[in-house]
């Protein structure tokens, strides 16, 4: 059976698809497992850094998206959902000089729309808005998990935002990863994610539940190694678990997530940053380890 | 001959702790001031080596009376922290360490983190040991923490800086709601 990782936060512009690649990348040559990235964020830059441009438009025409796969699966019919996923992505290879085994099912500019579909085709059967919003995230979140069975890792990219897509994800989760800079907005953004994952209503409720116990990490990204940020992080971290490592702001990181017709080791790819995506592969690897166990 | 030992504690202390962080050549000035602010947190009182010293003569200089106190801990015994150690507790202890001022971070400790996890008069005593109003007040400004214009007394500064991080977290609290 799949673990189920989710990288989200409401804020734009922490790094969820950066992680959540890196982490695919990690998973799939160092872990030697089966790998899907789900891209869940209209903005596609996931499917943009493991695809190319060429790749992504090429799925967008075959109909071979996320937004493809909710509309045409929803109502859980006999289509086959691995029509729907590109096998051996990325511009990596493994150890061997092989693609690593790592599967996308890439983005949709029209995801929140077809989102919006799927509302209004669950609102002719319902008439009361919490019900039919229950029921879509419920049917998507039956839709994520149809890949369960055929892969190790099943990476979530979450959109920024509270669409169904991104709340079916963060319950499916076995673990969310919640990227952040450390600035004071993202501050308030990892508490008001932290309190959707735990579905908790207030920070006195959440406060309740030991930090061990929660289902998701914090992860420091971008980080300059300043004492500001440092005290950002501690502050942080008296309310929320933390990863140990931070990732660093880095040209080598900057530059991995640009699309390269001709394929390079994960080394390569991450040049000086490689140590920084091992540290963060480990420490996310022994919190799913974890979490599966409990 | 055993190797005498001296007590560090206050504001030696700190400057010990930042000059052994400052000579390693792994760590920033601002690591190196955050580091020494954390083992001040953590450490009362500190026993440090200090290597023989001799009179111009080359005749030991007298062992000085011991000071009887509880030493929560010791320097690394390594050559960069024997050399600091000999460098900060000889007669004339800092001359050559920068004072502090001129390593003032002020992010060197976060007026949440102390609030949150040891309290308002824990932060209150840690702001007075500051003792400078300059600082203080560049320590407010740099964790945006809001202050009346008029203020210039050490004691309302203080005062003023735990009441602006209760603020903070009132709107932190707020904003989570």
């Amino acid at each position: 059976m799949a673990q189920f990782l989710a990288v989200a936060n409401r804020k734009g512009g922490v790094g969820k698809s950066t992680i959540s690649v890196m982490l695919a990348h990690a998973f799939a040559v160092w872990g030697g497992k089966r790998v899907l990235l789900m891209d869940l964020d209209s903005q596609c830059n996931a499917s943009l850094i493991l695809q190319g441009g060429e790749g992504w438009l090429a799925a967008r025409k075959a109909h071979k998206t996320i937004a493809d796969y909710f509309l045409d699966v929803f109502d859980e019919s006999a289509e086959s959902p691995r029509d729907y996923l590109v096998h051996r992505v990325g511009d990596i290879r493994d150890l061997n000089g092989k693609a690593p085994t790592l599967s996308l099912l890439p983005g949709s500019l029209l995801l929140e729309d077809a989102q919006g579909e799927l509302y209004l085709k669950e609102a002719r059967q319902a008439k009361d808005p919490d019900l039919v919003s229950t029921r879509v995230r419920g049917r998507l979140e039956r839709l994520l998990r149809r890949f369960e069975g055929t892969f190790d890792i099943v990476i979530l990219d979450c959109a920024p935002g509270l669409s169904f897509a991104a709340l079916a994800a963060l319950k499916t989760a076995d673990l969310v990863l919640v990227p952040f800079r450390p600035d004071y907005v993202s501050q308030l953004a990892v508490d008001r994610v932290a309190l959707l994952i735990e579905g908790k209503r207030t920070g006195a409720d959440l406060a309740e539940l030991p930090l061990d116990a929660r289902r998701y990490a914090c992860l420091a990204n971008a980080v300059r190694d300043s004492s500001r940020e440092r005290n950002i992080s501690d502050e942080i971290a008296l309310d929320h678990p933390m990863l140990s490592c931070r990732m660093p702001m880095s040209p080598a990181i900057a530059d991995a997530f640009d699309f390269r017709d001709s394929p390079s080791s994960i080394a390569e790819k991450y040049g000086d940053a490689t140590d920084s995506v091992r540290m963060l592969y480990e420490e996310v690897a022994s919190r799913l380890t974890l979490r599966m166990a409990a | 001959m055993g190797k005498r030992t001296r007590v560090l504690s206050g504001e030696s202390a700190r400057i010990y702790f930042r000059a052994l962080f400052v000579a390693d050549p792994h760590q920033t000035s601002a690591s190196a001031a955050r580091l020494a602010e954390t083992c001040m947190r953590e450490i009362s009182e500190l026993r440090v080596r200090v290597p023989q010293m001799t009179t111009r003569t080359g005749t030991p200089e007298p062992t000085p009376k011991p000071i009887k106190t509880r030493a929560l801990a010791t320097a690394p015994p390594s050559a960069s922290t024997s050399a600091l150690a000999s460098a900060s507790v000889q007669p004339a202890p800092v001359a050559s360490i920068p004072p502090a001022t001129e390593a003032f971070d002020p992010f060197a400790f976060s007026l949440i983190v102390v609030y949150r996890r040891d309290g308002r008069n824990a932060l209150l005593d840690r702001l007075k040991a500051v003792g400078d109003v300059r600082q203080l007040k560049e320590i407010a400004k740099a964790q945006h923490i809001g202050l009346p214009p008029d203020i210039n007394g050490l004691a309302e500064l203080c005062v003023a800086i735990v009441a602006g991080t209760e603020r903070r977290l009132a709107h932190r609290e707020a904003a989570a709601s």
